[in-house]
This record gives structure tokens, sequence and C-alpha cells, in this order.
């Protein structure tokens, strides 16, 4: 679903993304993991096209991704979500979810302004689906609330809901369950396991939890100053020691090489 | 006159227009850095500052070397009043909404001016009579190199002070994180208040200086507020060592534009200096000096 | 929350229009068809900077621009070519509004406002010359509108044109707001990379948004100009631009009712103090300390503009609340 190929990306003398090449396979859920500043979130901004490679390929469901602008590639079936919070504050949550499936709307400016039939029809209508959508999640109760009143947790929740209302083929999740209790990310990781499921997504993403990650992936890539440093199963990377140098030191390493069994 | 020192005199003649509007530049940005408040009242203050001066120059007949401190006290006082009484009972307010509140000011402060001094045009008095300075081909006017150098003067005593003062290093601290300046024991709205009559202060200045020039009248200060404003802008808004450098040079293009001798140019001189600004915040957002601000990453 | 305006309520509020002008004195009528061309170019104003985010603060020159084509046409061809010019007027300004379109694709917020004061300003200078040039310094009368050659009343002939299109013109932003539109525009105040990442295209919008503007402010401009009678350059200043800013944030930035509530309370004012004031010698002096007063004091007891303190006090006092309709 997405090929990433020899992408690099730099910002005068710093390699934030040095060579870096993936796949994420239709219906795989991949982590992204490493330190901080190992160029994760670039890595995100370069595939959902806020920024563009210095060199190098994407390639999403067989297109050439670098040939689209940031605004088109939900259409495309790729929808990203935010580490610091994408919904939108001060719109309630239906309206949050409402653009969602922007892109679908597919009444023009004269027949909204003019409130021609057409036009309420297709609100009317995407208005239920959200509130199916609200429904099967259990939070129909919170569709007129406005998102900056509700809790963290809730919101991360509905970033992710809003994701799924274009039907994509694949998401990236930046960071989807930071700052949550052991519960709410219980709770995410079931919805993630769920859809992917059901809908046979492709997800992506980012997060600082490790079991989290482990729990949840079928397969783990671990970035490192830019460069991938390691990919595979959850079991094979834990016991990388590439990686656990990365994270924990020489020491670390030299300890867990010492001591496998 | 051979055409060098033509060009030189427009210069000349153009440094001191930009050092006044660079001081009212300064004054706003120190207010913008510290309290995120652009004072549209700005130029109502400076008009009330220096009819202050007028006063003590034309009425009491005191010499300038009281009246000048004498609007600067004014202007201190309107800053700090505006401060204490329009803006920090509003402070949950959005910053949009507080534009408003200076605008508010502004209208008060030009209504009681009018009521005290009149609504017809006043002359006022040059604080440096006598003939030109003469360098070379280029005559300068007292004035001007008065002007001139109390701006310099006046710019550098305030990045000293910024630098080296104690409240000046408070004022710096809250400018650029205020909830850290608080945990920090800083008394936010005392620095906030002083910034605010500093900014009036040096607005005060540069209305005096340049009044003798533009004579005084409720709204002449308008104009200059608003080139004030456009240096800022052209420096990087942020940056006060910007305010300077636009200020200057939007004096010295303004004059220069004089000398052009279309017709319908120098009219036109307003909008050819808000162009030139629009220009270059098309070109370079963040101004000569200013921070860059990037998208994404 | 938002305030739908529902059926009957348009009926009720369009009776009480219609009959207002043979209640009051014609004084007033003029008065209230002011008010009612500030009303849409408040409306245009809080779309583009209250929804949208882009600050304008020359939106005067819109006003301006729609005053003058309008005016242009009627004062040449004559009043009953108003009914095409008021349209016409309103579309070319609405195309005009691309103008500040180009910088506000590339300008942070602060520079986005100094641009459009340029822009104001330009407009006016403009527009000044060209008066002086064509020898109009005196302003161009405006003729009364006309069905055909047989011309209206202008006091209420002008109050019903303006009131049918506030009506009109409020409809249709309500029907802009809550869609698909309003959305983004929202989206794109708030966070513009977020509204990216979800398929909204910046330029579009920001362009539907500076036309639609324009559009309005361009109409109201056209109205303004056959109200009063006659059209001058010196009239759309900055300090008209700042009135419009004011309007819209005292009533309450995007908000609809807001900029109703705004544009109503900030015409009217001045009449009500003129009022209250009679000695002329200190009017000046009293009516300014009042108006800036009030400014100040609004802001700090209603933060959130006068809508905004109304939409706070139903959430407190339930009663209130039948004023709004869920989403």
């Amino acid at each position: 679903m997405l090929i990433i190929e020899d992408l690099s990306k730099q910002f005068g003398g710093l390699r934030a993304v040095d060579h870096v090449s993936f796949q994420v396979n239709s219906g795989e859920i991949v982590g992204l993991i490493g330190p901080n500043g190992a160029g994760k979130t670039t890595l995100f901004n370069l595939i959902s096209r806020f920024l563009s490679p210095t060199s190098g390929r994407i390639e999403f469901d067989q297109k050439n991704l670098l040939e689209k602008k940031a605004s088109q590639i939900v259409q495309l079936g790729l929808v990203r979500t935010f580490q610091n919070m994408g919904l939108f504050p001060y719109l309630s949550v239906l309206d949050n979810l409402l653009i969602g499936q922007h892109p679908e709307f597919s009444a023009n400016f004269f027949q909204i302004a003019l409130g021609l039939p057409e036009a309420r029809r297709e609100e009317r209508a995407r208005i239920e689906q959200a509130q199916a959508l609200l429904r099967s999640l259990r939070i129909e109760a919170l569709q007129s609330a406005l998102v900056s009143g509700l809790p963290y947790g809730t919101q991360k929740l509905i970033e992710i809901a809003r994701a799924m209302m274009s039907q994509p083929k694949m998401l990236l999740l930046d960071e989807p369950v930071a700052g949550m209790t052991s519960a709410e990310k219980e709770q995410i990781k079931k919805l993630i396991l769920r859809i992917s499921e059901n809908k046979n997504l492709s997800v992506l993403l980012i997060d600082h939890d490790m079991s989290f990650v482990m729990e949840l992936c079928d397969r783990i890539i671990v970035l490192s100053f830019g460069q991938v440093l390691a990919q595979g199963t959850p079991e094979e990377v834990q016991r990388n020691p590439a990686v656990i140098e990365a994270y924990l030191g020489e020491e670390a390493r030299h300890l867990v090489e010492t001591g496998k069994d | 006159m051979s055409e060098f020192w033509q060009y030189g005199q427009y210069i000349v003649g153009g440094l001191a227009a930009g050092s006044v509007y660079a001081l009212m530049a300064l004054g706003m940005i120190l207010i913008f850095k510290t309290t995120d408040i652009v004072n549209f009242a700005q130029a109502d203050m400076t008009m009330f500052s220096t009819f202050v001066g007028y006063a003590v120059l034309t009425g009491l007949h005191w010499p300038f070397a009281l009246a000048l401190p004498a609007a600067i006290l004014a202007g201190f006082v309107l800053g700090i009043v505006t401060e204490r009484l329009a803006l920090r009972p509003a402070r949950n307010a959005p910053v949009i909404s507080l534009l408003i509140t200076t605008l508010g000011v502004a209208l008060i402060i030009n209504a009681i001016a009018g009521f005290i001094w009149g609504y017809d045009t006043k002359s006022f008095p040059y604080a440096i009579g006598g003939g030109p300075v003469i360098l070379g081909e280029v005559r300068i006017k007292r004035q001007d190199v008065l002007t001139f150098g109390v701006a310099l003067v006046l710019s550098l005593s305030l990045f000293a002070f910024l630098k080296f003062s104690r409240i000046g290093i408070a004022m710096r601290a809250t400018a650029q994180n205020k909830l850290a300046a608080q945990l920090m024991g800083i008394n936010v709205h005392r620095i906030s208040a002083m910034c605010w009559g500093i900014g009036a202060a040096i607005g005060a200045v540069s209305g005096v200086l340049i009044a003798p020039v533009i004579s005084l009248d409720l709204n002449v200060m308008v104009s200059v507020m608003l080139k004030g404003f456009a240096a800022a802008v052209l420096g990087g808004f942020t940056s006060l060592h910007g305010a300077l450098v636009g200020g200057v040079v939007i004096g010295v293009i303004e004059s220069l534009l004089i000398a052009i001798p279309v017709d319908w140019v120098s009219q036109f001189r307003e909008t050819f200096v808000f162009a030139l600004i629009i220009l270059v915040l098309v070109v370079r957002p963040h101004g000569l000096l200013g921070e860059a601000m990037h998208r994404g990453t | 929350m938002r305030f739908s305006i529902s059926g009957s309520r348009w009926l009720f509020a369009a009776v009480i229009v219609i009959l207002l002008p043979f209640l009051l004195p014609g004084y007033w009528t003029y008065q209230l068809s002011l008010a009612g061309a500030n009303i849409l170019a408040a409306l245009g104003l809080n779309l583009l900077t209250g929804y949208a985010g882009q600050i304008s603060l020359g939106h005067a020159g819109f006003l301006a621009i729609g005053s003058y084509i309008a005016a242009l046409m009627t004062a040449s061809l004559g009043g009953g070519w108003f009914w095409a010019a008021l349209p016409l007027a309103g579309i070319i300004t609405g195309l005009t509004g691309l103008i500040l379109f180009i910088p506000a694709l590339r300008l942070g917020t602060i520079y986005l406002a100094i641009a459009t004061l340029g822009f104001g300003a330009a407009v006016s200078q403009v527009l000044i010359r060209i008066s002086v040039v064509t020898n109009t310094y005196e302003g161009i009368h405006v003729p009364i509108p006309a069905i055909g050659s047989i011309p209206l009343e202008r006091n209420i002939a002008m109050y019903l044109i303006t009131a049918g299109l506030v009506f009109l013109l409020v409809w249709v932003a309500q029907n802009v707001i809550y869609s698909k539109l309003g959305r983004a525009f929202i989206a794109i105040r708030d966070k513009e990379l977020a509204a990216e990442a979800m398929g909204i295209s910046l330029p579009r919008y920001k362009a539907y948004a500076f036309v639609l503007s324009a559009l309005y402010t361009g109409i109201a401009g056209a109205l303004h100009a056959h109200i009063v009678g006659i059209t001058q350059a010196e009239v759309f200043n900055l300090g008209t631009s700042i009135q419009l800013f004011s309007m819209i944030v005292l009533g309450g930035l995007a908000t609809l009712p807001g900029s109703i509530v705004g544009a109503l309370f900030l015409s009217l004012l001045p009449e009500l103090l003129k009022l209250l004031v009679t000695s002329q010698n200190y009017y000046n002096a009293i009516y300014g300390v009042m108006y800036g007063g009030l400014l100040v004091v609004v802001i700090i007891f209603m933060p959130y503009g006068i809508w905004g303190a109304l939409v706070r006090a139903s959430v407190r006092f339930p009663k209130l609340r039948k004023f709004f309709v869920g989403a």
C-alpha cells in the first residue's frame, strides 16, 4: 500500500531523514519508533506532504505521492492525525466529523449559498453518517459538544473517528495514545485492531509507549538519527542489539547480549 | 548643486523623519512584545503628550528642556493608565477584542484633547532655531540634527536599559514567556504597565520632535503612527533593532519619492510606502530582521 | 451554540421591519437604512475575519469600490439602472476581493492585517485621485432609484430595498456557515495544517472567503451611495474600516447575529447619543468619551462581544435558551 524508497530530507546540514526505505502492506499495522529527534515526525510530514523530500520516492496505492499536495492526499485514501491534536477546538464533535468527509461533499458554492435541495439533502445524509459512527463508538450524546470542552482522551478518540469518516485505505497516527491512561490506551488499541480487521485498513503509527506498540503492531520500524535501524516483528526488534543500544545505551546492549539464551 | 549632493540632501532630510518613525515603531514594538497587543492608541497618546509639551512651551513659556520631560511624563501616565484601567480588567478577552479596547482609548484621548485644546491646527515652535548646518553642499536643519541625535540617544538608552537593568531584563523575560516569568517571581502586571508607559513615552518624544515640521492638531499623528507601523513591519514586527532600520528606510524612501519629478508619484507617496511594505511582506514575510515562522514541522 | 433562524421568526422579524418606516419619522428610516447597509458590510467582514480568520483592516476599500461602481452606473445611465447596478457592483467588488487573496496565502496574521491596511489606503487614494481628475471631488450625485423612468421615494424605497437585501443575504450567509464552506472557513481559521490534512484546499477556500466578503461589502457600498444620494472617496477611510471591525468584535466574532447586533449598535448609537447630549459645545467631547468608553467597557464585561455574552448567559439562564437551536 505504502512504499517509501530511499527517502531523504535535509535541512541545511541536518539529515532529518536519511535514505529511509520500508513498506506498509494492505491490512498491516506498522509501528514507527525511535528516540526523540530520530526523524519520525519529519517522515510523517513528508508522507502527508507538508514537506518535500530532498530525494527518494513515496508511492501510495500505486500512485506517486510526491506529485500531490497536502490537501489532495485525503482523496487518495490516506489520512493523518496530529501529535498535538488536529481537531478543531471551536467546532462541535459532529462538525469535526463532517470535516472528515470534506472532499466527499459534492455540492458546489452556489448550491450551498442558495440553499438548494441537493445541497441540503447531502448535508443531512452526511450528518446521519457521522451520527452512525458516533453511535457505534457509543458517544452519540457528545455530538453537539464543543471539542475544546472534552477530556483529552475523548478528543483523541474522536480524532481517530474523524479520520475514519472518509473511509481511508490507510491511517497515519501520530502518537495516538500520548498522555492517556492505561484504560484509554486499551480502548484505542481495541479500536484500531477492530477497524483494521473490518476494513482491511493499513496503519502506520508513531508512539513512545513500547508495550502499546509491541502489542498492537504486526511489524515495527526503528528509526534513529534519520536512518532505519531495524525492521521486523516486535519480537525480532526487541532482541535487536542495535535497537537496545540506541534506546538504552551500550552497556544495556552488552548486558542483553551476554545474558541471551 | 551636483546630482550626488542633491540626493544626499534628500537622504539626510529623510533620516530625521525616519528617526521619528523609528521611535514610534520602537514604542509600539515594545508594547507588542511584552503584552501581545498592537497599540492603536499610540497616535492619540503621542498627540496628547505633544499637546502637553505645546502647552508648556506656549502657555507657560517654559523652555524646551522642560517641555520635553513634561510631554514624556504625560505619555508615560497615559500608557500606564491605559494598561491599568482598560487592558488589565479585560485580560481574559481574545487579543482581537483588545485591539478594539485600544481604539476606544484612542477615541477617549482624542475627545479630551479636542475639548482642552480645540480643533484648529497649532504651529509648534522649533526646539532649535538658527541657520542650517552645512556639510559639503548639504544643508541640514538644526532641528533635524537634534531629532536624529535624540532618537539615537533614546534608542541606545532603551537597548541598554533592556539589556542591563533589572527591570529591562524582567521585561525581556515577560516578552519571551509570560508564564515562566511569573513563576520566577516577576510581577508581570507591573512590567506590562511599565512597558505601556515607556512605549507611550517614546511616542511622546517622537511627537515633540516632529510637531514643528508637520504642525499639531488632533489627527496629525495618525499618519506618523502608520508609518511607524510600517517601519515596524519592515524591520520584522518583533525586532527592536529592525524598528530602527525600518524607520530609517521608510524615512529615506519617502524623502526620495519627493525627489521624483513625476507629479502623481509624490501624491501617492503614502500608497507607495504601503505598496513597498506589502511587497516586502510577500517576498520576505518576517521583514528584514524578524524571526521567520515556518510551516509544518 | 448554533443560532438558526427558523421560519416563524423570519416572518415575525419581517413584519416588524416592514412596519417600522410607517411608525417612525423619516430621519430614523434613513438611519435604519444606513444601519442595514452596515449590517451587510459587517456580515461580509465577519465571514472573512470571524469565520475564516483572515484579518482585514481595509474593508472600507470594498465599500468604496462598490459604492463608486453603482454610483457611476446610475449617475450616467439613470436611476432605472439601479437594479442592474447593484448586483453588478457586488459582483465586481467580489472579484476585486481576489486582490487581497494573494497576500493572504503567504502572510501571517499581523502581516496580513498590515497588507489590508495598505489596500484600504490605496483604494482611497486612487479614488480621490480619480475624483480630482474627473472633477467629481465634491462627490458623485447619485440619482434616486427608479422603476423604468418613474423615480421612487428615496427614503422609503431604499429602506425596503435594504431590508429585503439584509433578509436575503443573512439567509445566504446562514446557508454558507452551516455547510462544508463554513466548516472549512473555521478549520482554516483555527488550524490551517489540520485543515489541509482534511482535504481543504487553502487557496480555494480563502478565495471563496475573500470573494464572498467583498461581494457583501460591495453591495453594502452600493446601497450606501443610493441611500445617501452622494458618494465621496473621503468617506471610505481608515476610520470606516476600523468602525466595521469594531462592529463585528463588539457584536461577536464568528456569530451571525453578532454582526447584526454589532452593526445596529454602532450605527444607531451616535444618533441616540445625539438625543442625550444637547449642548453643541461639548457634544464632540462627550460623544467621543462615551463612544470610546463604551468600546472599552463592553470589551471588559463582554470579551466575546454582545452576542457572545448572550450565549454565555443562556447557559446559565435556561429561559434564554429558546432563542438557540442545537446543532
